[in-house]
């Protein structure tokens, strides 16, 4: 059984389609990383897996029960998008609230500390525990709010967004978390606008852009495809008429995500090595080449490829995870 | 129960909400100071009812105006925010990814925050209680159900305000229907010269002349029917007009309450 599944997931408000048709599926034992820009579903896509929006169309299941059954919320710890709590209640409160509804024991003390909450928080005097979550910061908000996503050894985390807001060493303590309850046998999935928050702690990444994912694959299967992943600029005959020719052969060929014009120059996007001497020929075919250079892309840039370029320059190549 | 581990939830965080503070504070001095004004005016009489419950009945039939214009408002007050707060700030994400349906959630914002209202009611109809006694004529009995009474009435007015909060997606339009509530309620039907209620007995008889059946057209807003059942209570009278007020009352709980899940189970967070 997979811990999450969507199927044909559609989201449409009025015009706007925030998820299209979506696809997807994650393991039960695994962390995945759910990555896009902002905007690109991602929120959308949590909100109808938790029940707090319904799906336009298409399918959605959440350990084995469909999205929006709150039974199944017993076994599943969320960490919603924001910073939303009770600013009247203080931070054992929240966890006491949460232990309630789930209808089990809880070490509050411990909880907190294990997010940074506990005595040896570093704010002020007063333990930050028992102050009223008004009062918190925007960081210990989300350390909060991680806390009540603990709360009861659940077995699939979902965090949106669980690291924005919180400075690097609270960004790190929750990867390290994720570890330890991914260790525990609970399943993640943890979404991110900010690939170097998930790249370090992800079995899996998918990357979301316009509403569906247009790529799956293990960190390091997406790190075997950024070798190969360059572009090649190729000083030409500025001069010649056929630029916008050889431009728009460039783009045609297999394994290159785009093609632009550069001052005297093509600039060819490739995944792919072999895509280089595919698209070089393609461009001699109309101009005569003068000079050319290759620069390596890092995964990070892969990552702007896919997010920036849409869905339709997405490469085949590096969807190898996606089977 | 799922509902009621919400409703202790909002009860801690309603209670600790400064605003309802204030508006306790105010609603103890005002029925002190009513109690107040009420028993000196009975003490000065010459024939005073010995009884005990004219006090009551000063209360109810001088005070139900003061009553029903405060009670209300304050029901709407302790409940309006209580489903679009969480929308809007956020919490409500946090509410529903655990185990609550939203079912749950509705039913249990309710209760707690009729809870919170019926606290700050007793706290304030004790003070008028404890005034009342230095004259020594109250009954006690009659008293006690004039305050669970006002409680009822205040509750259909956080049922109003819990089923608008649970059924628009901002803050603004759940304070401004239910300022529209309100005046609807209080100022519309219920206050002399009642425009509503005598429209639709000139839009029905062609006539302004008040037929058999007014009384009962009245009852239909949960003010008149508060009123109707006060006095009854007083008077130990019991005959259908009361009980019309009753059923009237039940529904104008049960109902905003039921509104406000359909349309909250609807919606999209």
């Amino acid at each position: 059984m997979s811990a999450v599944r969507t199927e044909a997931l559609t989201k449409r408000y009025g015009d706007v389609v925030a998820v299209d048709s979506l696809d997807m599926e994650v393991e039960e034992g695994e962390i995945y990383g759910f990555l896009g820009p902002n905007g690109a579903g991602k929120t959308t896509t949590i909100d109808v897996l938790l029940g707090y929006t319904h799906p336009t169309s298409g399918e959605a299941s959440v350990l084995g029960e469909p999205a929006g059954d709150h039974t199944v919320h017993e076994r599943v710890g969320v960490m919603p998008e924001g910073f939303g709590l009770y600013p009247r209640l203080t931070g054992k409160e929240h966890i006491e609230f949460v232990a309630e509804s789930k209808g089990v024991e809880v070490n509050t003390d411990a909880v907190l500390e294990r997010v940074g909450l506990g005595d040896a928080a570093d704010e002020g005097t007063e333990d930050a525990a028992d102050r009223r979550a008004g009062g918190y910061s925007k960081g210990m908000r989300k350390r909060l709010l991680l806390a009540t996503a603990l709360v009861g050894e659940p077995d699939l985390l979902v965090l949106d967004e669980p690291t924005s807001g919180l400075d690097p060493n609270g960004a790190r303590r929750v990867r390290e978390i994720v570890r330890e309850e991914n260790d525990r046998g609970a399943t993640v999935f943890f979404s991110s606008h900010i690939l170097g928050q998930v790249e370090a702690v992800c079995d899996r990444v998918a990357i979301m852009q316009e509403g569906d994912v247009v790529a799956v694959d293990t960190v390091a299967g997406l790190r075997d495809g950024v070798d190969a992943v360059s572009r090649l600029c190729l000083d030409v005959d500025a001069s010649d008429t056929s630029f916008e020719a050889a431009v728009g052969a460039a783009g045609e060929v297999e394994g290159v995500s785009g093609a632009s014009r550069d001052g005297d120059s093509v600039v060819v996007s490739c995944l792919r090595g072999e895509a280089k001497v595919r698209a070089l020929d393609a461009v001699r075919e109309h101009l005569e080449v003068l000079d050319l250079r290759t620069e390596e892309r890092s995964l990070d840039e892969l990552f702007a490829e896919y997010t920036e370029n849409g869905g339709d320059g997405s490469p085949d190549g590096a969807t190898g995870g996606d089977a | 129960m799922s509902w009621s581990v919400v409703a202790r939830k909002e009860f801690r965080d309603a209670s600790r909400s400064h605003t309802l503070w204030i508006l306790t504070a105010l609603f103890v001095l005002l029925i002190a100071g009513a109690a107040y004004v009420v028993g000196t005016a009975l003490s000065a009489g010459p024939q005073v009812d010995a009884t005990g419950t004219a006090l009551v009945s000063a209360l109810t039939g001088r005070a139900s105006f003061f009553l029903t214009s405060f009670v209300p408002r304050l029901g709407l007050m302790a409940s309006y925010a209580s489903v679009v707060g969480e929308r809007t700030s956020g919490s409500a994400k946090f509410l529903l990814g655990l185990p609550h349906s939203r079912r749950d959630v509705v039913l249990g914002k309710f209760v707690g925050r009729a809870a919170v209202l019926a606290a700050a009611l007793f706290v304030g109809f004790f003070a008028g209680f404890v005034v009342m006694l230095s004259y020594d004529r109250i009954s006690p009995v009659n008293y006690l159900g004039f305050v669970l009474l006002t409680t009822v009435l205040g509750t259909v007015y956080v049922a109003v305000g819990v089923g608008l909060s649970a059924s628009v997606a901002s803050r603004s339009r759940a304070a401004a229907s239910s300022v529209g509530v309100y005046i609807f309620m209080k100022v519309l039907w219920d206050t002399f010269p009642s425009i509503v209620p005598r429209g639709i007995v000139y839009a029905v008889t062609g006539s302004l002349s008040q037929p058999e059946w007014y009384s009962f057209l009245t009852a239909l807003g949960p003010n008149v029917a508060y009123t109707n059942l006060s006095a009854g209570l007083i008077e130990r009278d019991f005959g259908s007009l009361e009980a019309l007020s009753a059923v009237v009352i039940a529904v104008w709980i049960a109902l905003p309450v039921a509104v406000g899940y359909v349309r909250l189970r609807r919606s999209d967070l």
